[in-house]
C-alpha cells in the first residue's frame, strides 16, 4: 500500500519537474524570438505561437494538479432514528446507534412514563441526490 | 459481489479496449460510466447498512407488517418467516415478514401457501407488499396499487403464490412503494420511510371495500428485513 503512495508521489514530483522544464524552455524560446526581433528586425510567428502555447499549456496543468480532486459520492449520510412513545405518541429523534432496529423497546418516555420504542431509522437524501431528483421537463 | 462484478465487467472492457487499441470499446464503457458511478456508490453505501443493520430501502415490505403486527403474537410459520394474527377493520388478517432484525428475505411464497393450506383456502383476499423500481423523474416514495403477486427474484416465490391462489380462487392485491435502484440498497430514505401510513391507510380501505366482516386476509410484507424486528 505504501509502495503504491509513493509511487502517485514520485510520479507527480517528476510530473511537476517537467512541467518546470517546459515552461523554462519556452520562457528562453520566447525571450529569443524578442531578441532576434530586436536585433535584426525580423519575428519568428511561429517560435512565438509555440512558446505562447507551452507556457498556457505549463500553467493550465499546474492548475489541475492544484485543484482538489472531485467528490466521489461516497461519503456516508447520516441516520436517524426515531423514537416513539406507544402512549402518549411523544417523538425524539437522535442520531443512530449501533445495535438500534425498528420495533426495539427503548427508555420509558420523559413524559409520561410509558414504554418507547423505535418507530422508524431514516437517512436523510444529500443534496447531490436531491438535485439529481429536480426535472424541469 | 455486485461491486465485484462491476469491477470485472468494467476491467474487461477497458482491458479489451487496450488489447485492440479500439477506441470505441472504451467509448462504450465511457457512456455508460455515469449509471456504473450511480450503481457503485448505491453497493458502497449499502455495504454500511448492512455492517451497521440499517434498514435499508428493500425492506418498506417487512417494515409496513411490522407496524400492523405490532403488539400481536408472532410465531415462525416457516423458516425465517413469522406470521402475526391482527385484528384490522373487523376482519382477521394474518400478517407475514420475513424474521429479523437480522439480514433476511425469508420464504414468503412458502408462508402463504402453508396459510392457505392450513385455512382450507378459508381467505378472502391476499395483499402483498413491495418495493418497486421508479423511472427517473418520479417521486421516492410514492405509492401504487396492483392486482397479482409483487414479489421481485427469481420468480419462485410468485409462482408458489400465484399457484395456490389460483387453487382456491383468492383475489390479489398488491401495494408497491417507488424506489430508484440506488435506494432499494442503501438506508432507507425518510421519503420511503413517511410512505408507510398511506400504505396502511390503503391496506385498511381495500379490506374494508372487498372483503366482508368476519372474513380473513393474509397481508404479505416482501423484502429484506434488516434492520426491523417483529
Amino acid at each position: 500500500m505504501s509502495k503504491k503512495s509513493d509511487n502517485v508521489r514520485r510520479t507527480q514530483a517528476y510530473f511537476v519537474s517537467m512541467i518546470i522544464v517546459l515552461m523554462l524552455l519556452s520562457f528562453i524560446t520566447l525571450l529569443q524570438t524578442f531578441k532576434t526581433y530586436k536585433e535584426r528586425g525580423y519575428m519568428d510567428y511561429l517560435s512565438f505561437a509555440l512558446s505562447i502555447s507551452a507556457i498556457t499549456l505549463s500553467v493550465y496543468m499546474i492548475l489541475q494538479i492544484k485543484t482538489r480532486p472531485p467528490k466521489t459520492g461516497f461519503e456516508q449520510p447520516e441516520v436517524f432514528t426515531v423514537i416513539r412513545c406507544s402512549k402518549c405518541g411523544f417523538e425524539i429523534t437522535r442520531k443512530f446507534k449501533e445495535g438500534d432496529y425498528v420495533l426495539k423497546e427503548a427508555d420509558p418516555c420523559p413524559k409520561c412514563k410509558e414504554p418507547t420504542f423505535i418507530y422508524m431509522i431514516f437517512r436523510k437524501a444529500d443534496e447531490e441526490e436531491k438535485k439529481r431528483e429536480r426535472y424541469e421537463l | 459481489m455486485a461491486l465485484n462484478q462491476i469491477y470485472k465487467i468494467v476491467r474487461h472492457y477497458y482491458l479489451i479496449g487496450k488489447k485492440t487499441s479500439s477506441f470505441y470499446i472504451i467509448l462504450q464503457l465511457q457512456m455508460i460510466l455515469p449509471q456504473i458511478m450511480m450503481e457503485t456508490k448505491a453497493y458502497a453505501r449499502a455495504l454500511v447498512a448492512f455492517k451497521n443493520g440499517q434498514p435499508i430501502g428493500d425492506g418498506i415490505g417487512p417494515l409496513i407488517a411490522a407496524r400492523l403486527m405490532r403488539g400481536s403474537k408472532s410465531y415462525e410459520i416457516v423458516d425465517d418467516t413469522v406470521v402475526g394474527r391482527v385484528p384490522l377493520e373487523g376482519r382477521v388478517a394474518y400478517v407475514l415478514k420475513a424474521k429479523g432484525p437480522g439480514g433476511n428475505v425469508g420464504k414468503p411464497g412458502e408462508a402463504i401457501r402453508q396459510i392457505l393450506e392450513e385455512k382450507e383456502g378459508e381467505i378472502s383476499r391476499i395483499i402483498v407488499i413491495d418495493a418497486a423500481q421508479k423511472f427517473e423523474g418520479e417521486k421516492p416514495g410514492e405509492v401504487v396499487e396492483g392486482t397479482g403477486v409483487a414479489i421481485g427474484g427469481p420468480g419462485v416465490d410468485k409462482y408458489k403464490v400465484e399457484e395456490v391462489a389460483t387453487k382456491y380462487k383468492i383475489p390479489l392485491s398488491a401495494i408497491l412503494v417507488k424506489e430508484s435502484i440506488g435506494d432499494v440498497v442503501s438506508t432507507m430514505r425518510k421519503e420511503i420511510a413517511d410512505s408507510v401510513n398511506d400504505v396502511i391507510d390503503r391496506i385498511k380501505r381495500i379490506v374494508r371495500e372487498t372483503t366482508k366482516e368476519g372474513d380473513s386476509v393474509i397481508i404479505a410484507g416482501i423484502g429484506n428485513t434488516i434492520g426491523i424486528a417483529q
